[in-house]
């Protein structure tokens, strides 16, 4: 079939929103993504193009003192908590402690995650594994997978319905979280944070977000 | 259920349904209760069990001219060209949102309209536009409101459009020449604001449009002679007559075209 919308969708079937983001170019889309610095990163979180073979997106915080930087879609919210699903391939750049690398769909442009209204991943913070990440405006629900915390490339595919979330790693189902789901609105995020005396990133060359 | 046979070489059927075999090599069957697809090569069936490695793959042929639109993200993106009077054009803040192009006055033919800035790379006489888009033009209650969305040489001038316009219950597709416009028969979708899955083919000798995968309407005559297709999306607020303060709204959630 020539067209791609056909392999996507039954024939009689119209198609709920889609995004796929290939992040090459000469830089990240400026109309698609929105990069903000928080605290001590704030003015010093760059998200480039990365010139390296599947090098993808380079997400760099960077300061004297920590920091954090999210890129969004400036809550522009076009997927469902309820009936969704991203796929991210992503990694963690480095496992020093207090680094934190966060993936997937979130309701605001904030970096605030515990009651965040949020669904994602997490590799990083004081967790020995890669987690699965869910926030209602009450509170979170971390899950670890069975994979210890690395710098390696996963793909990483969460699915959102109305009664939980799965967070599938490299093929595999690694968690299901039924409580602490977001219930608003939701667009894709991107998220680095680093402690003190650190400069950190992340680089992630696919990102695909769809409404189920 | 019996086999379905829809257009480019596509079938639907249930598993339970005898496949056939007298179809053109490359045909695809797609089980709609399994969601298992089989290609034929010639005399057997066989089940497509894994992805492409590649969208050029999946796609099937040497790729010619191909678009892709998911309309996502903070805002439009600036390879679009726009213009508004009297109109507004954002990214929808919605679940299924989608790009939003709507009038902001209720000044007479407020309008808005999306293009490629005459850059024209798409077949006139064989090309491809597939789009989902979400129409409210007030049909019943307005004067020369109308939407055009498809594929065209000038924007509301030439060009094949899927037709959402006033006192028009029913989705058209419309042909047209330098503002000669040809309107088919009504098709069965109607004009009202919901989610339609539309495209337009366009075959040289005719242009044919689909809504929600079914052959709707085919327009033989006003075709475009003009040279070179773009992207258009063109809406019109025309008197307001009891619609009111109502805005005309136009939702666009994907836009797909190719050449073939």
């Amino acid at each position: 079939m020539p067209s791609l919308y056909e392999h996507l969708n039954l024939p009689h079937q119209v198609m709920k929103k889609r995004m796929v983001e290939y992040f090459s170019g000469d830089a990240v889309d400026p109309d698609r993504w929105q990069n903000t610095g928080f605290g001590a990163a704030s003015g010093n979180t760059t998200f480039t193009i990365d010139d390296q073979v599947d090098g993808g997106a380079l997400m760099l915080v960077s300061s004297g003192t920590s920091g954090e930087g999210i890129a969004n879609f400036n809550n522009i919210r076009q997927f469902s908590p309820t009936g969704s699903v991203f796929i991210c391939v992503t990694k963690s750049n480095d496992v020093a402690s207090g680094q934190n690398s966060r993936v997937g769909f979130k309701n605001g442009t904030d970096v605030t995650f515990n009651g965040g209204q949020l669904a994602g991943t997490e590799n990083g913070y004081n967790v020995s594994y890669i987690s699965s990440f869910a926030s209602d405006n009450s509170g979170y629900n971390r899950t670890n997978t069975s994979l210890s915390r690395d710098s390696s490339w996963h793909a990483f595919k969460g699915q959102l319905t109305s009664s939980n979330y799965n967070l599938a790693v490299d093929g595999v189902i690694q968690t299901t979280d039924t409580t602490n789901l977001p219930t608003v609105k939701l667009q894709p995020f991107l998220y680095k944070a680093f402690n003190s005396g650190y400069t950190s990133s992340s680089s992630t060359r696919y990102f695909e977000a769809y409404n189920t | 259920m019996t086999i379905k046979y829809l257009d480019s070489k596509r079938l639907t059927g249930v598993a339970s349904d005898t496949k056939p075999t007298n179809v053109q090599t490359n045909s695809l069957l797609i089980e709609t209760d399994t969601f298992k697809r089989f290609m034929f090569d010639g005399s057997n069936w066989n089940r497509v069990k894994r992805g492409f490695d590649s969208t050029h793959e999946a796609l099937g042929k040497v790729p010619k001219q191909h678009f892709v639109e998911y309309f996502s993200g903070k805002q439009i993106p600036s390879y679009w060209t726009t213009t508004v009077g009297g109109s507004s054009i954002i990214m929808n803040d919605d679940v299924n949102g989608g790009l939003k192009l709507y009038t902001t006055s209720t000044g007479t033919n407020s309008n808005f309209t999306m293009n490629f800035n005459n850059k024209r790379q798409f077949d006139d006489n064989a090309s491809v536009c597939i789009f989902t888009v979400n129409a409210d033009v007030q049909q019943a209650s307005t004067t020369n409101w109308f939407l055009q969305v498809g594929l065209g040489h000038t924007v509301g001038n030439t060009g094949h459009w899927l037709s959402a316009k006033s006192a028009q219950s029913y989705l058209r597709l419309q042909t047209s020449q330098s503002e000669s416009a040809t309107y088919s028969a009504d098709t069965t979708v109607a004009n009202s604001p919901v989610w339609v899955s539309s495209k337009i083919q366009n075959n040289g000798s005719n242009c044919e449009l689909s809504l929600n995968g079914t052959l709707s309407a085919t327009n033989g005559s006003g075709l475009q002679t003009s040279t070179g297709m773009q992207p258009n999306v063109y809406g019109n607020r025309g008197t307001s007559g009891s619609a009111g303060s109502n805005p005309l709204v136009c939702l666009l959630g994907y836009m797909e075209c190719y050449n073939t």
